[in-house]
């Protein structure tokens, strides 16, 4: 019920408010179905400015997706084929990056691409002369490419791990070449969810709001920068108007793309796991696994590259951001961590993401339980499973104006809690996913054990399921934590005064930017690292810790009971 | 009070009453009948085994007892209390799941200390108690180690010491030793059956396999189709099968459609299809019945011989003379399949020094009066 009500007020009422507003001629709110007219709707199609945007957004969209898709896909192809221990590292590496804020990631990029920049230098060097590639539709591809990346190799290697490699040997067993097997018998098993990764990406680039806003240019406004635009300065009518349409567009492929990539089925976990692929074979040393590895190492060296390029910029003496660095200072750490202004965003941001970290765990798991106690209701339990991922795929600019104008209704607007209660609908997919995973992997025979010895239904789920899954409920939290941490677009509506750690980043860099900046940035991946590292460690402790003792050797091999 | 003082106290209890009535029960989920009019009664301290192939209702049946699954009709009382409605915290059962459900993150010492904890024992005396399950189960020296490093025939033994820990009024075991191979099952029976004998707890235990459910039971449910077919010793009910279910359920049969006439002192003429005719007893639930009857030998009681002997003892009659087509050699026996023009197949299980024993021998088959039993095709519900 308390979920429900949350999703009402912080996910659903912000979108039927948005509508609402798109079919006023003037943009403002009213309930009077007198002033209802389609005005709005009508200028997205003969206005040419408003044309142009659509354009725009779309073109660069899809040059963003299947560009993704190509470094993607083989990127995502070799980690199937290669043996566990090192696909792990590898998709640990993957998601790294996917967790440090995206606004780290788009200074990086501002000074990497800058008319100075390294990447400028290299060309010139090349004798490729110096290039634009900032503030226009490249700069922007480049900074989606970058945040679309991890999205696309998770979907795609979900979908790939799910396809039993002993396929491809038959064929080949059955006088097919490589290629020809690859073509004829792998290609058509993940169609499918290739589709579905492409769109879902699209649907997301579509969205995209802080990548075109700092990367792109003033000629290419995208529909979710002209939205914000538009709302800035108070005029709602075409604003909403475009809003709503981005809201079926995104509707629509996503539901299309849950049914082809099946990330909405059963309680929508594919993450899982392997589901009994064996892998012991690796793929054999060859020129396609050359290949694979090339193109591999180009996806890494894209993601990473920018994150450690932060580093050197926040450490140089002078007093603007300069490449290379001249000498070596912490002057800009001291300052960015003693600055009243900075200072007071991080207590704000931590405070926010503490919250949000508890109360999202909490609702995961309740909602994890009940979701799984639906699967004699499919139907019900695909909508729920639906409801809670949409706000990953729901472009963020429009929560965030709907929830601004909300928000001011029922006066939560510049309250703390008003924050919390928004950016927990916003982590909650990331929470819901791992403690799913986690929950599914629970038997549910050790519960009712537990009841048929006595322990009430709450004692059983604090002694019994709650510690088994304890590496999982970790993870999901600083997940949660760090959703909320990073999140700067609802925030940049919401905040006033005191605003939380991504608005002040935001604005600093829209207003230029300094080795503060850098340094800041810097910490904020450092963070990332040290929460991975905690978390990672706190696994292996717990490991080993189950795996002190030597094995029995009596009767029969051990875990045969469990293997039913 | 140790586990094992508590035997006295039941025995103490044990008044003819049943101290495990189950009544009229009736069971339905998704439109399909899981138990339907179920009744049973089990004395204080006994070990009963339901037996039924998958989809019989004897697992649904447990999991009412445990509490787990609300039937839709019919009563459960446990110790002259009905528990019915009794949700499974409030039961005081012990339930051996059949993947024995061991808590992952606990040792074997902290599982079976679990429901000593829920039900707020101190410190001492569950302590106290703990070692004493460890020992009775044999696991003392494995104490400490967790679920994933013990072998499966030792999670098992925790799983029942788990079970008995806070000594329950009620054992449920659900096909506990289903995941183990067949040497293993057969020690953990007996050990499972001496644990039970030592404490004196009323067991309910529940299998397919009919081999577990002779060597350990007191009585035998056997159970199809979610009714119960027949209740009896395990001698009973291999030997006086109530129908061709239970007859072939709980070992090997040769059964023939028959048509009989009485004969007097509970003999009748049986005729089959093909034309044999023999002496065979008639079972109490044929008397009466119109349904269509079947007559009923085991292999072991079948008898072979050279054509041209005479009959090998004066009891068995010759019933047909048919070719040995199949003969597999079984270790301390061999089965063989006869054919013959009267009877067709007819599978009989031969011992040393028996023959003719091989393929292509001609052969006399019979048995004698008292091993053919006629018994209805299907008598219902018990």
């Amino acid at each position: 019920m308390a979920i429900g009500a949350l999703y009402g007020v912080f996910f659903l009422w912000p979108l039927v408010n948005v509508a609402m507003r798109s079919f006023s001629p003037t943009g403002t709110l009213s309930y009077d179905p007198g002033g209802f007219s389609i005005v709005n709707y009508k200028l997205l199609f003969t206005d040419k400015i408003l044309r142009d945007v659509v354009v725009n957004t779309v073109v660069t969209a899809s040059i963003s997706t299947i560009l993704t898709f190509v470094f993607a896909f083989p990127t995502a192809y070799l980690m199937t084929r290669l043996r566990r221990s090192v696909s792990t590292t590898l998709f640990m590496m993957i998601l790294l990056p996917f967790w440090v804020s995206i606004l780290v990631r788009l200074f990086a990029f501002l000074e990497l691409l800058s008319a100075n920049g390294p990447v400028n230098s290299l060309f010139e060097t090349l004798g490729m002369g110096r290039q634009s590639l900032l503030f226009n539709t490249t700069g922007t591809v480049i900074g989606m490419v970058n945040y679309l990346l991890p999205y696309m190799i998770l979907v795609l290697f979900a979908a790939m791990s799910g396809i039993d490699p002993n396929l491809t040997r038959a064929a080949k067993s059955l006088g097919c070449s490589s290629w020809r097997a690859f073509r004829s018998v792998y290609l058509p098993l993940v169609r499918g969810s290739i589709v579905g990764a492409l769109l879902l990406n699209f649907i997301i680039a579509t969205g995209f709001f802080l990548t075109p806003a700092i990367l792109g240019g003033p000629q290419d406004t995208t529909v979710s920068t002209y939205i914000a635009q538009q709302v800035q300065n108070y005029k709602w009518g075409t604003a909403s108007a475009f809003g709503v349409v981005l809201l079926l567009a995104t509707c629509l492929g996503f539901t299309l793309a849950g049914r082809m990539t099946g990330l909405t089925s059963g309680s929508g976990v594919v993450l899982s796991g392997s589901k009994g692929v064996s892998r012991e074979q690796a793929m054999p040393f060859g020129p396609a696994k050359v290949a694979l590895w090339s193109v591999t190492s180009a996806v890494l060296l894209f993601l990473f590259a920018p994150l450690l390029f932060v580093l050197p910029l926040s450490w140089g003496v002078d007093s603007t951001i300069a490449w290379p660095p001249r000498g070596f200072t912490l002057h800009w750490y001291a300052k960015a961590l003693t600055d009243p202004l900075w200072t007071a965003s991080m207590r704000k941001s931590v405070l926010v993401g503490a919250a949000v970290a508890v109360l999202c765990l909490v609702i995961a798991i309740f909602l994890a339980r009940w979701v799984r106690g639906l699967a004699a209701r499919p139907r019900l339990q695909g909508f729920v499973v639906s409801v809670v991922y949409l706000p990953i795929v729901v472009p963020v600019i429009l929560l965030a104006i709907g929830t601004f104008d909300v928000q001011a209704r029922i006066g939560a607007l510049d309250t703390w809690w008003g924050l919390v209660l928004v950016e927990t609908v916003l982590a909650l997919p990331f929470t819901y996913l791992v403690v799913a995973a986690a929950l599914d992997n629970v038997d549910p025979s050790l519960e009712r054990a537990a009841w048929t010895m006595g322990a009430s239904k709450i004692y059983a789920l604090r002694k019994v399921v709650v510690p088994t899954i304890v590496p999982a409920l970790i993870g999901a939290a600083l997940l949660a934590f760090i959703s909320s941490w990073d999140e700067a677009v609802v925030a940049l509506f919401q905040t006033g005064f005191d605003k939380t750690l991504p608005v002040n980043f935001y604005s600093s860099l829209k207003s230029g930017a300094s080795p503060v900046i850098a340094a800041i940035g810097s910490m904020l991946m450092l963070l990332v690292v040290v929460l991975a590292a905690l978390y990672v460690g706190i696994r292996a402790v717990v490991g080993r810790r189950r795996t002190q003792e030597p094995s029995s050797v009596d009767d029969s091999p051990s875990r045969k009971g469990h293997t039913k | 009070m140790t586990i094992t003082q508590h035997l006295d106290d039941t025995t103490a209890a044990s008044a003819p009453q049943a101290y495990i009535k189950v009544t009229d029960l009736h069971h339905e989920y998704g439109g399909i009948t899981a138990l339907d009019c179920v009744s049973l009664d089990v004395q204080p301290g006994e070990f009963v085994t339901l037996l039924g192939p998958s989809g019989s209702g004897k697992s649904s049946l447990l999991h009412i007892l445990a509490g787990l699954v609300d039937p839709s009709s019919g009563t459960i009382s446990i110790a002259g209390t009905d528990v019915t409605r009794t949700p499974p915290q409030k039961r005081e059962i012990g339930l051996v799941f059949q993947n024995y459900a061991l808590f992952p993150h606990m040792t074997a010492e902290e599982n079976i200390r679990f429901p000593l904890n829920v039900r707020k024992v101190s410190d001492t005396e569950a302590a106290e108690r703990v070692a004493e399950v460890l020992k009775l189960v044999e696991l003392s020296a494995l104490a400490q180690r967790r679920p994933e490093q013990l072998s499966g025939g030792q999670q098992q033994r925790v799983a029942v010491g788990r079970a008995i820990a806070a000594v329950p009024k009620v054992l449920l075991l659900d096909e506990p030793l289903g995941a183990l191979d067949r040497r293993l099952r057969q020690q953990l029976g007996r050990e499972i059956r001496r644990v039970q004998r030592e404490t004196g707890i009323t067991t309910i235990y529940v299998t397919h396999d009919q081999e577990e459910a002779f060597t350990m039971s007191d009585r035998v449910v056997v159970m199809n189709h979610g009714e119960i077919r027949q209740v009896g010793t395990p001698e009973e009910v291999y030997s006086t099968p109530r129908d061709a279910f239970v007859a072939n359920f709980v070992g090997e049969v040769n059964l023939w459609p028959v048509e009989v006439s009485p004969l007097g002192g509970g003999l009748v003429d049986a005729r089959t299809d093909g034309g044999a005719s023999f002496d065979a007893s008639y079972g109490s639930a044929a008397q009466g019945g119109t349904d269509s009857l079947v007559a009923a030998v085991r292999p072991e009681k079948v008898w072979a011989w050279h054509p041209d002997d005479s009959v090998p003892h004066p009891d068995v009659q010759l019933v047909d003379t048919g070719v040995i087509v199949e003969s597999t050699f079984l270790g301390n026996s061999r089965s063989v399949v006869i054919e013959s023009d009267l009877l067709g197949k007819t599978s009989a299980l031969l011992y040393d020094g028996e023959s003719p024993r091989y393929s292509g021998e001609r052969v006399s088959v019979g048995w004698q009066p008292r091993h053919a039993l006629v018994v209805p095709e299907d008598a219902g519900s018990a």
